[in-house]
């Protein structure tokens, strides 16, 4: 390769550099801010299970329409994914889930939040209940109960639907995430506290456990039980949505920061290997020109 | 001294409330209620208005809200907003 043609690239390659180390930068910013607002929502989570656990027993809760379990209809997916890419493999493990139930022949209709996995949906001739996508970074509580909203009532209307599943990428820390898969109706109170604990990333600033929420005290229930659930379950969906947001959000930053880190040092690496290739190069052309005009002198002589 | 409540008041995205307090005033979806210390357990879903917090200081904040459940046992009071 040419001297000008190696200088070019090694600019180039620099210049990438300088790209992925800002993108590290911002994702490592932005991971901090989700982390911290999953973390903001935990008092609600805490006292929403210790309402749940109390109640739990009673029947009210077990015949709620939102609550009884279905034996047959097609499943409903809440597909979590970002909008943009460049981040390792979250959104690909999120869908390779998403895969995997339509390899098993399961049927399944899909609600797409981020732009990839409406392009995925797409794609794969998913029936597609809704879409949302320029989901921001700071989620806002609107977003979930939107989102919420059209799913329980999807669920509410008929029978069609078994259940409604939400996949999300689980956020361990900040190496590891975890493609998971949570029911989200018909609401089961073991799965919300799965969820409040999941929402603890295993090290780090936001680890400690959270209190375990105590026995089940006989409530005065007013006006009556149905009406009380009739609020409190599509609440208790927002925070299974909303929380599945957060930790996507957590994951889609900590795995884009890792992935930009990987391609800063890369670059790095590229650029050490062709300013090597550069100076031998730049010697190569060097010694040929003092050979030729040793050459030339003696040919004068 | 007066027995109190450990009042919180959550709402997803942030925690708006969190102390014990004298009395708490909310919109019941049969109607306004206050709920002082020794309550008996009780659940209920609430309206949209406004909840007034008394405080064992004489001073009282209200917090507006739209819809939401209040919980009462062992003069634990939990709003979620």
């Amino acid at each position: 390769m040419a001297l000008k043609q190696i200088k070019n690239k090694i600019t180039a390659t620099k210049k990438t550099g300088k790209v992925t180390k800002a993108m590290e930068s911002v994702s490592a910013v932005k991971m901090r801010k989700s982390q911290e607002r999953a973390f903001q929502s935990r008092p609600y989570v805490h006292a929403a299970m210790k309402i749940l656990t109390r109640v739990a027993q009673s029947e009210a809760l077990t015949t709620h329409p939102l609550a009884s379990k279905r034996e047959t209809g097609k499943r409903l997916l809440v597909v979590v994914t970002s909008d943009k890419g460049l981040a390792g493999s979250v959104n690909s493990a999120v869908l390779k889930k998403v895969e995997e139930l339509k390899a098993a022949k399961v049927e399944f209709a899909m609600v797409a939040i981020g732009r990839k996995a409406v392009e995925f949906a797409h794609r794969e001739n998913i029936t597609l209940l809704g879409h949302y996508t320029n989901v921001g970074d700071d989620v806002t509580v609107a977003d979930a109960y939107e989102i919420a909203d059209k799913v329980i009532t999807a669920f509410a209307a008929d029978a069609t639907y078994a259940k409604v599943e939400v996949v999300y990428q689980n956020f361990l820390s900040t190496f590891e995430q975890e493609p998971t898969l949570r029911q989200a109706l018909p609401l089961d109170p073991a799965e919300v506290h799965y969820i409040m604990r999941g929402i603890r990333p295993k090290t780090g600033k936001f680890s400690d456990d959270v209190v375990l929420p105590d026995e089940v005290i006989d409530h005065t229930i007013e006006p009556n039980a149905k009406t009380v659930f009739d609020v409190l379950i599509p609440q208790l969906v927002q925070i299974i949505i909303f929380y599945a947001l957060l930790e996507s959000k957590a994951s889609e930053h900590s795995a884009r920061m890792v992935a930009m880190k990987n391609a800063t040092d890369k670059s790095k690496e590229v650029v050490k290997s062709l300013t090597i290739k550069f100076n031998k190069a730049r010697q190569a052309k060097i010694t040929a020109e003092i050979s030729e005009i040793t050459a030339g002198a003696e040919a004068m002589r | 001294m007066s027995k109190q409540l450990q009042l919180t008041i959550a709402r997803v995205d942030s925690p708006v409330f969190a102390g014990s307090v004298i009395s708490v005033t909310v919109p019941g979806s049969e109607g306004e209620m206050t709920i002082l210390a020794n309550h008996a357990p009780l659940m209920t879903a609430l309206k949209g208005g406004v909840i007034t917090v008394r405080k064992e200081d004489g001073s009282s904040e209200k917090f507006s809200l739209t819809s939401g459940t209040l919980e009462v046992s062992q003069n634990q009071v939990t709003i979620l907003l």
